[in-house]
C-alpha cells in the first residue's frame, strides 16, 4: 500500500496553517514572493476553478510548483481545496480514504467501494472543491482513472489540479482520458539570471541588503535557479548566523558551497 | 412486451480519443422514468459481480457490503440475475455503460449476455483502440454488435412511462381510536356527530372514495374475471348451483337486474371480493383512512344490491390497511433501494401489503403471479387463502421477485423461495419498516379474508354510467 504522507483539506488545516509550512525546510520569515511563475499560477488556478475544470501543473523538483499551487489556492479557494499527496504509487483506495479524510467525513471509511464512491460523491456534490494531487507523476492509470470518474460524475462539483515533477507531463499526457480533459497545464521552469535578482531579495530578510554580485555568485554556483535551492542556501545562512554571527559575503557562500557540494 | 428495434443488440460507440463530451452525453442520458440507465463502472474493480452492482446501482438500489453477505447476492449470477429481473420489472430497455474498454472479458460477456437474454439494447462507450473482433472481445458470439460513432442515434427512442396516479392525502384524518365504532348504518352519522368538521371532511372524503370504488368494480369487474381463474379462484366458495358463466354474469348487478338468484345469497367469487378490498386498502394511508373507505364500499356495495360484511371491530382487525404501512412510492423507493434482492424486496413489500408479521408470510410458500397477472398475490395463513392487490407503486418489487424466480430455474418455484423471517425483520429494520409482531396479529386471519358479500336485493344505484338505464342507454346507441 502507498503511504499516504499528507492530507490537508477544508477549513481548518487549510486555513489555520501558516504559509511558512508551504516553504521547503520550512524556512523561517520566508516569504511568497510573486515570481512570474506564481502569477501565472494564480491566473490559471483562476480560470481553472471558474471552468471546475482538471490541470496540470508540472516540472522539476524545487521549481515551486507546490508553493506556487497552495498560495494561489489559499487565496482562490481558502475554504474549498482538499490537498492530497503520496510518496509512492497509491492505489484508489488509498485515495478514496484520503479524500475521506480530506474531507472530513464522519464515522468510518465504508468497507465497499461503491458505497465509499457514493459517499464521497454526496460530499463533493454538496458544494464546489478544488482536489489537488500533488506528487501526481506516482498515480497510476488506475488512479487517474479514479480521479477522472469523480470529475465527470454529473453530481460532482470538482476541479482538480494535478501537481507533478519528473515526467509527469508525460504519465499525464500519455492517457487520452486526461489529454483530452486538462484544460490547461503550466510548466515550472527555473528562474532565470535577471529574475532572481528580484525576486531572492524579496524571499527572505537575510537577501535583503545582499549586493546583486554576491547573489548573482550564489545563484551561479548553487542556486540555479531553484527555489528549493535557495530556501537551502538560505537555512544554512541562517544556521551560520546563529552559532557565529557571521556576515553575509563571498567566504560564507563558499563554506555553504562546500557543506552543499557546489563549491 | 413489444420488443423494440436494436433489442438484443449491443451498439460499441468508438471513441479512441476519450472525448469527455461523449462521457458527458452518456451519463446525462440517465433516465430510468424514460426507460433508460447509464452505469458508470467503479473504479478500482474488476469483477463480474461489480459490474452487476454498478448496474444495480443505476437502478436505484443501495449497495453496501451487507448486498452480498445478508442478501447473499454474492455471485455473478445471482447479481445478474437481480440486475435482469430489476430491468425488467423496471420497463428499462436501454443500458449504456461507460467506459466499457476498461471492463473484463467476464464482464463484458455479461453484457452481451444481458443484451441477448433480456432483449436490451446495450450501448457500450469504448475509448480504447478497436480489438480485431467485437465479438471476440465480448467473448460472445457475433451477429449482435454494432459500432458507430453516432451517440445520438444509439441513445434514441426513449419514451416516458406513465406516472402512477397520486395517493388520496390522510390529512386531516382522526387518530384510528377516535374513528366511529358504528356499523355501515351509522358510520357517516356518527362521525359527523363526533368528529370536528375538518376531520369529517377528511373521513368523508375516503368515505366516498371508496363508495364511488365500488360502483367502478362492480361494473367493471368482468374484465378480471380472465385473471381471477388464472388465479385459481376458489370455487368452493361460489354458491350452490350457480355455473361459472352465471357468476360472471351476476358479477356486474347492473347487468344481471332481474336475473339474480333468489335473495339473500352469499355473492360468489371470494377472490374478487378480497382482490376489490386489498385494493381499496392498498394505497390508503393509514388504518383510519382504511375504515372510512371500507365503510363507503359498503355503503356503495349496497347501492348495488349487495351487502358487504366486514369484521364487527375493524379497528381491532389484523390485516391490509390497517396493520402495515401504505407501499407508497417512497416507501416502494426506499425498499428497493435498501434492498436489492428482488426476493428480499418482494418480500418486505408482501408483509406490508398484508399487513403480515414477516413470520406469516415465510411460512408457506407463495406462488408465483400467474403468467401475466402480477398484480394479485396469494397468502395462505391459518387455514384459508387469501388474495390481495398489488398496489401499483410495489408492482415492480413483486414483478421483479417473479422474474428473478423465473431466471433462476434451481431454486424452488415460490416467490419467496430461501427467505427467512428474520430476513425479512431485518430488512424491515433496514428500511425502517414497522411490521405487525406474530402477538399482534394472533394467528387470526386477515380482515379481508373474514369478510363475505351477499346479494340482498335490486341494484338502486341512479347515477352516472353505473346505472342499469344509463347502460341500457350505451348499449342502444
Amino acid at each position: 500500500m502507498a503511504e499516504q504522507i499528507e492530507t490537508v483539506s477544508g477549513e481548518p488545516a487549510w486555513v489555520g496553517e501558516h504559509d511558512q509550512a508551504d516553504h521547503y525546510l520550512h524556512l523561517q520569515d520566508a516569504n511568497i514572493v510573486g515570481t512570474r511563475a506564481l502569477l501565472t499560477c494564480q491566473d490559471n488556478l483562476d480560470d481553472v476553478i471558474e471552468a471546475a475544470a482538471m490541470a496540470c501543473m508540472h516540472g522539476s523538483a524545487g521549481f515551486g510548483k507546490s508553493l506556487a499551487v497552495n498560495a494561489s489556492l489559499r487565496a482562490l479557494a481558502p475554504h474549498n481545496t482538499v490537498r492530497v499527496v503520496f510518496r509512492s504509487r497509491p492505489t484508489t483506495r488509498d485515495i478514496r480514504h484520503a479524500l475521506f479524510h480530506g474531507l472530513h467525513l464522519p464515522g468510518q471509511p465504508p468497507g465497499h467501494p461503491i458505497e465509499f464512491d457514493r459517499l464521497l460523491k454526496a460530499a463533493l456534490a454538496d458544494r464546489f472543491r478544488v482536489l489537488v494531487c500533488d506528487e501526481a507523476q506516482w498515480m497510476s492509470r488506475e488512479c487517474f482513472e479514479y480521479w477522472r470518474h469523480l470529475w465527470d460524475d454529473p453530481s460532482t462539483q470538482i476541479a482538480v489540479v494535478f501537481v507533478g515533477g519528473g515526467d509527469c507531463y508525460r504519465v499525464l499526457s500519455r492517457e487520452p482520458m486526461l489529454a483530452s480533459r486538462i484544460y490547461l497545464w503550466q510548466r515550472f521552469r527555473k528562474m532565470e539570471p535577471e529574475e532572481i535578482l528580484s525576486v531572492i531579495p524579496a524571499f527572505h530578510p537575510v537577501w535583503s541588503e545582499a549586493p546583486d554580485q554576491l547573489i548573482s555568485y550564489a545563484d551561479l554556483h548553487a542556486g540555479h535557479g531553484n527555489f528549493r535551492n535557495w530556501a537551502r542556501i538560505t537555512n544554512h545562512v541562517l544556521q551560520a548566523r546563529r552559532r557565529g554571527g557571521a556576515d553575509l559575503d563571498a567566504d560564507l557562500l563558499k563554506w555553504i558551497f562546500s557543506r552543499l557540494g557546489g563549491g | 412486451m413489444m420488443t423494440r428495434p436494436g433489442a438484443g443488440v449491443v451498439t460499441i460507440i468508438h471513441d479512441p480519443d476519450d472525448d469527455p463530451e461523449i462521457t458527458r452525453a452518456a451519463l446525462a442520458a440517465h433516465d430510468p422514468r424514460r426507460g433508460q440507465i447509464v452505469v458508470h463502472p467503479t473504479v478500482g474493480t474488476n469483477s463480474a459481480a461489480m459490474l452487476a452492482a454498478d448496474i444495480l446501482t443505476a437502478l436505484g438500489c443501495h449497495i453496501d457490503e451487507d448486498t452480498d453477505r445478508a442478501q447473499h447476492l454474492g455471485t455473478p449470477e445471482a447479481m445478474f440475475a437481480a440486475v435482469a429481473a430489476w430491468l425488467a420489472a423496471d420497463g428499462i430497455d436501454l443500458v449504456v455503460v461507460v467506459r466499457a474498454h476498461r471492463l473484463t472479458q467476464a464482464s463484458l460477456r455479461w453484457l452481451a449476455v444481458l443484451a441477448h437474454a433480456a432483449q436490451l439494447r446495450i450501448v457500450a462507450i469504448w475509448h480504447d483502440r478497436r480489438p480485431p473482433d467485437w465479438a471476440q472481445a465480448f467473448g460472445s458470439p457475433g451477429g449482435i454488435f454494432r459500432e458507430t460513432c453516432d451517440l445520438d442515434a444509439a441513445l434514441a427512442g426513449a419514451q416516458m412511462r406513465p406516472t402512477l396516479p397520486p395517493t388520496l392525502s390522510a390529512d386531516g384524518l382522526p387518530a384510528l381510536a377516535a374513528m366511529p365504532v358504528s356499523g355501515l348504518a351509522r358510520f357517516r352519522a356518527e362521525a359527523h356527530q363526533t368528529l370536528t368538521p375538518p376531520q369529517f371532511a377528511a373521513v368523508d372524503l375516503h368515505y366516498r372514495y371508496g363508495l364511488q370504488r365500488a360502483c367502478v368494480w362492480l361494473t367493471t369487474q368482468g374484465r378480471c374475471q380472465p385473471i381471477l381463474e388464472a388465479l385459481g379462484a376458489d370455487r368452493s366458495q361460489a354458491a350452490p348451483n350457480v355455473t361459472t358463466s352465471s357468476r360472471s354474469a351476476t358479477a356486474c348487478l347492473g347487468r344481471a337486474r332481474g336475473r339474480q338468484p333468489r335473495v339473500p345469497a352469499p355473492r360468489p367469487d371470494q377472490v374478487g371480493l378480497q382482490a376489490f378490498l386489498t385494493l381499496l386498502s392498498g394505497s390508503s394511508l393509514t388504518p383510519s383512512a382504511t375504515v372510512a373507505r371500507l365503510r363507503g364500499a359498503q355503503a356503495g356495495l349496497l347501492l348495488h344490491g349487495v351487502l358487504l360484511q366486514v369484521p364487527a371491530e375493524l379497528a381491532r382487525a389484523c390485516g391490509p390497511g390497517l396493520t402495515g404501512p401504505c407501499v407508497t412510492e417512497q416507501l416502494a423507493g426506499t425498499i428497493r433501494q435498501r434492498l436489492a434482492h428482488p426476493r428480499l424486496a418482494a418480500a418486505l413489500a408482501i408483509a406490508a401489503i398484508a399487513g403480515r408479521p414477516a413470520a406469516s408470510i415465510t411460512q408457506r410458500p407463495i406462488p408465483l403471479p400467474p403468467g401475466h397477472h402480477g398484480n394479485l398475490i396469494e397468502i395462505a395463513t391459518g387455514g384459508s387463502r387469501a388474495v390481495y392487490s398489488v398496489p401499483g407503486p410495489a408492482q415492480p418489487l413483486i414483478d421483479a421477485a417473479a422474474h428473478y424466480c423465473r431466471l433462476r430455474p434451481r431454486d424452488e418455484p415460490h416467490l419467496l423461495a430461501g427467505v427467512s423471517a428474520a430476513q425479512v425483520q431485518r430488512a424491515a429494520e433496514a428500511v425502517g419498516v414497522v411490521l405487525p409482531s406474530s402477538t399482534d396479529c394472533d394467528h387470526r386471519d386477515p380482515w379481508h379474508a373474514m369478510s363475505a358479500a351477499w346479494i340482498v336485493g335490486d341494484p338502486v344505484h341512479r347515477t352516472g354510467t353505473t346505472t342499469p338505464r344509463a347502460q341500457a342507454k350505451v348499449a342502444a346507441q
